[in-house]
């Protein structure tokens, strides 16, 4: 969807914070967001997908009000009250209705295992690649209502495949309900003036990944 | 309300994911061990040093850094540091020729294996609007001033791949083990927005 966490390219976002010795977390709240985010993926009550675009539905004059856990606090909200893992009824009067269904709990087992099955999500799956590196191509210029990972800036732009890195599942038809719909997903680079105009110094150059679905030949 | 910059706190963000929380442990859906040892997992043991490393024995071993340009993700998963899976990881290299800079212009893909949760800049609205765009300027808001003969390469972290810059190795260092090496080695420089200054 065209929302405002497409945000690449635009102007009037101020200064970046920079913050000297930053800490981790801000506030215990913070850390409470994070980890209850966390232990719920963990058990796989939404996935990395899911939870970007319960972001990315987020009204345009709230999105950039909320600061960043903020925006996480309502996304996972948003995603358990749509699923059902809690009600509206229970939200409001802070107090169960009922049990919380057939998985179990997040505990520290679970959450030591996540971190140890670390790596690739790569699929191992036999699906042939619609390009190789060296292909010229053009990025697809589609306006998806729902989660995309093709974002605004480099829709219509013109690149050179530079790797594929196999399969992985496709983010849009993931959020849609619509399955993994495996296929490959390569680095694709683009020159900055492609991409940004003639302004851009000659020199430059950007990467994104691209799937197949996102991409015709040029 | 709490500005993007300093991210709260907020009471009445705070009063909601309390109520959250204490819900889903009712519930029995999370148990408060779990949000113990990610806490600790977060602030204690994901963290720059951990990618310090990374780079300071590819400055030091050949073969290593063939290896982790090669496959990251195995390379990287050797040293043993715990990481999340969907973390697939590409080593980017600095050089004379090409500077590279790490953003996430859609939300905040990071490599946390390596570096931990990403800072507030990261995460912000200006440095995603423009990083990708004016990539100097950025560079320049941290004091970091490229030559027009090298290129600039930006990398959009937009997929489940999560990149590692390897900066240079400053000049004056010969003499310096691993481990010394590794106290130079700064966030900031793995994202690329940064050199690493000699000592």
């Amino acid at each position: 969807m065209n929302s405002l966490h497409d945000m690449a390219g635009m102007d009037g976002m101020g200064p970046i914070p920079i913050e000297e010795n930053e800490p981790v977390f801000h506030a215990d709240w913070e850390k409470q967001v994070h980890s209850v985010t966390r232990a719920l993926m963990g058990r796989k009550h939404f996935n990395t997908d899911e939870f970007r675009h319960s972001m990315e539905r987020i009204e345009a004059s709230r999105y950039l009000q909320l600061s960043y856990y903020e925006r996480w606090l309502e996304g996972i909200t948003t995603l358990l009250l749509e699923k059902g893992v809690i009600t509206q009824q229970e939200f409001d009067t802070r107090s169960a209705d009922q049990g919380g269904g057939t998985k179990p709990a997040a505990d520290r087992e679970m959450v030591r295992n996540m971190y140890k099955i670390a790596g690739s999500v790569r699929l191992r799956l036999d699906v042939a690649p619609r390009f190789k590196a060296g292909d010229r191509i053009v990025a697809r210029n589609i306006s998806p209502p729902g989660h995309t990972r093709l974002p605004r800036y480099i829709r219509g732009k013109r690149g050179v495949v530079e790797h594929d890195h196999g399969v992985f599942h496709f983010p849009d038809t993931r959020v849609a309900g619509q399955g993994d719909q495996p296929q490959h997903m390569y680095t694709v680079g683009f020159v900055a003036r492609e991409v940004w105009g003639e302004e851009a110094p000659a020199n430059d150059s950007l990467r994104i990944t691209l799937w197949d679905d996102y991409m015709v030949p040029a | 309300m709490s500005s993007d910059a300093t991210g709260g706190p907020d009471s009445d963000t705070a009063t909601r994911i309390k109520a959250l929380e204490s819900l889903l442990l009712e519930k029995g859906l999370i148990e408060t061990s779990a949000i113990e040892e990610l806490i600790d997992m977060f602030e204690n043991r994901l963290g720059p040093w951990n990618g310090a490393k990374v780079v300071a024995r590819a400055w030091t071993d050949p073969g290593f850094k063939e290896a982790l340009l090669r496959d990251g993700t195995e390379t990287i998963a050797e040293m043993g540091f715990e990481a999340l899976q969907g973390e697939d990881m590409v080593v980017v290299e600095n050089s004379a020729e090409v500077h590279n800079i790490v953003v996430c212009t859609l939300c905040s893909c990071y490599p946390w294996a390596v570096l931990g949760l990403p800072p507030v800049w990261y995460k912000s609205a200006p440095y995603r609007a423009r990083a990708a765009r004016d990539p100097r300027a950025v560079l320049r808001e941290f004091g970091t001033e490229i030559g027009a003969d090298t290129e600039v390469r930006v990398w959009d972290s937009n997929a489940e791949l999560r990149y590692l810059v390897l900066p240079e190795r400053p000049a004056g260092t010969e003499a310096l083990d691993a481990a010394a090496l590794a106290e130079l080695v700064t966030r900031d420089s793995m994202i690329g927005v940064s050199l690493v200054a000699p000592p």
